[in-house]
């Protein structure tokens, strides 16, 4: 006898606010990995901090001279910064923006996914068929990812205030709106998530476009106050409006005006959203094509059979996937030409600087230039891995939504499925380790910065090796877990996996930690060849990963 | 108040190349089951569509229970079941989470009610949605439609998936709908549940309504598939300008041919050639059917 007594049922029908809390509850599992991922890490990061401090010669005074001469040298890529020379101030620069820029990332895709998502999933008809009017819909799925936010504003809240007890500089209250201020730039990509895919076709292309509008603004953000003139852009940015109320810094307050400028942000796209969404069909664009011409029955169209792209469905994948692969491509180029563009200035930056020049010990024969690029080039291995990331959400749905299965139904064996989807995802990591290389020689030559061939060439092949060792890990993670879970964890993972990288020579991190992380085992290719044991890693991620793969696919009952 | 509980004037939505639903006239009487009958890409889906006001028509205007489905929507949904035809996809929950996040969106659902529904359909509610069978998730979305025991029912092709039993128990539910005064606008191809189900059947093709009425006056379109033997000659040329009579095939004083309409021509004819055996078979609504929406071979 079937069970239809459950008890989901009942909680499920006498909930006042269904959609938003439904909404709220999906959200669960990214909500969970941010809160533990960048609460824990905050919260370490004040211990880090203060040993660092402790056995810094000059103390935080010195410290702060030194991180200052960087950070001035990086604005472009990491906003103002102030007060290095406190806890407040360096985890103000070194983390807030990032926590920031990242977790806007999250909330875009998850804007993207909230309305055309769950139009292209068939949800959206069944909850307008409750009656429920179109605006209302939209506010429930802002009010339950509001809620995840608020949640996540929590921990990060937490993460700040105990890294800055443990600093001896407490100051919770500086630390909540920090928090408040992060959710609220992370809510105004999730209304910008929302408000592109009215425009768009599909979530997925709304979401690609808006990551590109995300990236432009933050560089916009931090890259005004060099354009003279046209400095006044940057009050389209909402990462200014974030770095005015950096109340972690000793000294600094809120800014009023701000906050409610992004408060504004976060919440008058849904408008814009709602005005849209209710003007067009269900599943259709805003603006339908005119086909008012066209005949009245449709011609007979053509079956090609046996194109060069679909010899192997790899190829068609990765056919189906060039806006996507072109947009990962476009943006992870311009990213490094605007890095590399200004080498030669940080360069000049790091020479006049006494401390730096101890700081950095240069190797023979290698100029600042050479140091910078071998500091951001580790910025390069991140694009392949995101991309990689983006990759394994796809085949999630692909599993849930019943593509794998069609998939499966030609070539019959679930190891050949991992295996094709193994070679679309390396053949696109290949396409955007090669836009970084193409960006870095546009930045070099609009700049008449010199950069090594032979470095190069290192750059882009440990790049590649390092998003094929991830792209098994995520296949892994993929088949075991089959859910969104596997790419929540996968990004959280590598988050924390980056920061370890990037932070652990700087808090003196026992080496078995350090090498937890793939990004250790990439190195710095542009400085120096990667160690063969990192390589080796990374060649076996790829192989026994995606191998692993194929073995737990075979051996599932179901993949679905 | 109308007597008709759906109603549409000129209903019109392109989508281009001949796609979509062109001026569609069309009234659904109170209590009626219509079956809204058509091949693939017929434009079914579309007007389903617009009367849920998931779409907005190009021009033209429809009505359910007395109400404009762009004005009254809202008002209307709450009146209404309504089935998809396409499996929505529903990842990480349990079929009861569903149906109860829709019964708690439109409010005043009987909780037993939807149990019951359940088991009648042999839905396990406890199972994620994401490993149910077609059939079974089907069910789900079945249960959600009658769960507020709507004035009209709007279901687009309902049984798929569905084995004979569920199938005999969905026509059962159907039944007892109608029975308490709903309307049902029921979309399929299969249409050997609409001849089970239907008072009335509209058919159409190309997003153009080909015909409407009742199953009897369809049948005035009846076929009659024509088997004879006969002793001396048939004249081919004769048959073939015979009004009402197509597919002929002649061999070995054998013909076989369908019919339309009046028969008397061809007997005389047979008459004349000699008929010593003749056999006539109607067509199933199905094969009407096919045979209305067949195209001529280019």
């Amino acid at each position: 006898m079937p069970r239809t007594g459950s008890p989901q049922l009942r909680s499920a029908v006498r909930g006042r606010f269904p959609l938003a809390a439904s909404a709220a509850w999906s959200h669960r599992w990214g909500a969970l990995a941010w809160v533990a991922g960048t609460g824990g890490f905050l919260a370490y990061f004040g211990i880090g901090y203060e040993t660092q401090i402790r056995s810094f010669e000059g103390g935080a005074a010195a410290f702060g001279i030194a991180a200052t001469a960087v950070a001035q040298a990086m604005r472009p890529l990491s906003g103002p910064s102030d007060r290095l020379d406190t806890y407040g101030g360096y985890v103000t620069y070194h983390n807030a923006s990032l926590v920031a820029l990242l977790l806007s990332l999250w909330a875009l895709i998850q804007g993207a996914q909230a309305i055309r998502g769950w139009e292209e999933r068939g949800g959206m008809e069944l909850w307008l068929a409750t009656g429920r009017r179109r605006w209302i819909v939209v506010r429930d799925q802002w009010l339950g990812f509001g809620a995840a936010l608020s949640a996540i504003a929590l921990g990060v809240a937490i993460g700040f205030g105990a890294g800055a007890a443990v600093a001896e500089e407490p100051n919770w209250g500086g630390a909540a709106i920090v928090a408040a201020e992060i959710a609220l730039v992370a809510g105004t990509f999730f209304a910008l998530g929302v408000v592109v895919t009215q425009v768009t076709s599909t979530a997925r292309a709304g979401a690609g476009l808006a990551t590109a509008v995300m990236v432009g603004l933050y560089l916009l953000g931090n890259l005004a106050p060099e354009l003279g003139p046209f400095a006044w852009v940057r009050f389209f940015s909402p990462f200014f409006y974030f770095q005015q109320s950096r109340v972690l810094i000793p000294g600094y307050s809120v800014d009023y005006v701000a906050t409610a400028v992004l408060a504004a942000t976060a919440t008058a796209p849904m408008a814009v959203a709602i005005l849209a969404l209710g003007r067009r069909d269900i599943g259709g664009r805003l603006w339908p094509r005119d086909e008012a011409g066209s005949p009245a029955s449709t011609p007979p169209c053509r079956v090609r059979i046996g194109t060069p792209w679909q010899r192997d469905a790899w190829l068609a994948d990765l056919r189906s996937q060039w806006l996507s692969i072109s947009l990962w491509a476009l943006a992870s180029g311009v990213f490094m030409a605007l890095i590399v563009a200004v080498a030669k200035q940080v360069a000049s930056v790091w020479e006049s600087s006494d401390l730096i020049r101890q700081l950095f010990v240069r190797l023979p024969g290698t100029t600042f230039v050479d140091q910078y690029m071998g500091y951001v080039t580790i910025l390069a291995a991140l694009a392949p891995v995101a991309f990689v990331v983006t990759e394994a959400s796809r085949w999630v749905a692909d599993l849930g939504e019943g593509r794998a299965e069609a998939q499966l139904s030609v070539f019959g064996s679930r190891s050949r499925l991992v295996l094709e989807w193994a070679l679309s995802a390396v053949a696109g990591i290949i396409v955007v380790s090669l836009a970084v290389l193409a960006g870095c020689l546009i930045g070099a030559a609009s700049a008449g910065v010199e950069l090594r061939a032979d470095s190069l060439v290192r750059t882009t092949a440990a790049a590649t090796l390092l998003g094929s060792g991830i792209c098994g890990i995520a296949l892994l993670a993929v088949v075991v877990f089959r859910s969104g879970f596997a790419v929540g964890a996968l990004a959280a993972a590598l988050g924390i996996g980056f920061f370890v990288s990037v932070l652990a020579p700087l808090f003196r991190w026992p080496d078995w930690v350090v090498r937890l992380s793939p990004f250790d085992a990439f190195g710095t290719p542009y400085a120096a060849v990667p160690r063969p044991s990192g390589i080796a890693l990374l060649a076996a991620l790829a192989v026994i990963g995606a191998a692993g793969a194929a073995l737990v696919a075979r051996r599932r009952s179901s993949l679905s | 108040m109308s007597a008709h509980a759906i109603v549409c004037e000129r209903l019109t939505k392109t989508y281009g190349a001949g796609r979509g639903i062109f001026d569609l006239d069309l009234e659904v009487d109170q209590g009626e089951i219509l079956g809204f009958i058509g091949p693939n890409g017929a434009g079914k889906t579309t007007t389903i569509r617009l009367l849920m006001d998931f779409v907005r028509p190009d021009h033209g205007s429809a009505r359910v229970v007395g109400l404009d489905t762009r004005k009254d929507s809202i008002a209307i949904k709450h009146q209404v079941g309504y089935m998809p035809g396409e499996l929505p996809a529903y990842p990480g929950v349990t079929a009861a989470q569903i149906i109860g996040l829709l019964a708690a969106m439109r409010g005043g659902v009987e909780e037993a009610y939807v149990r019951a529904l359940a088991g009648r359909l042999r839905l396990d509610l406890s199972r994620r949605y994401r490993d149910l069978s077609h059939g079974n998730k089907q069910k789900v979305w079945l249960v959600q439609a009658f769960m507020h025991r709507p004035r009209v029912l709007i279901l687009d092709e309902p049984t798929l998936g569905l084995d004979p039993l569920i199938q005999a128990e969905f026509r059962q539910l159907l039944t007892e709908a109608v029975g308490n005064g709903a309307t049902v606008f029921l979309s399929s191809h299969v249409l050997s549940e609409v001849q089970t189900l239907c008072s009335r059947i509209a058919l159409v093709s190309e997003g153009h309504l080909l015909r409407v009425g009742t199953l009897a006056e369809l049948r005035e379109l009846r076929v009659h598939r024509v088997d004879a033997t006969y002793e001396r000659d048939l004249d081919p040329g004769t048959l073939a300008h015979m009004p009402g009579v197509s597919d002929v095939t002649l061999s070995d004083h054998h013909l076989r041919c369908t019919v339309r309409g009046a028969f008397e021509p061809l007997l005389e004819a047979l008459v004349t050639a000699g008929v010593v055996e003749l056999d006539s078979e109607e067509l199933s609504l199905e094969e009407v059917f096919l045979a209305t929406y067949r195209k001529p071979a280019a």
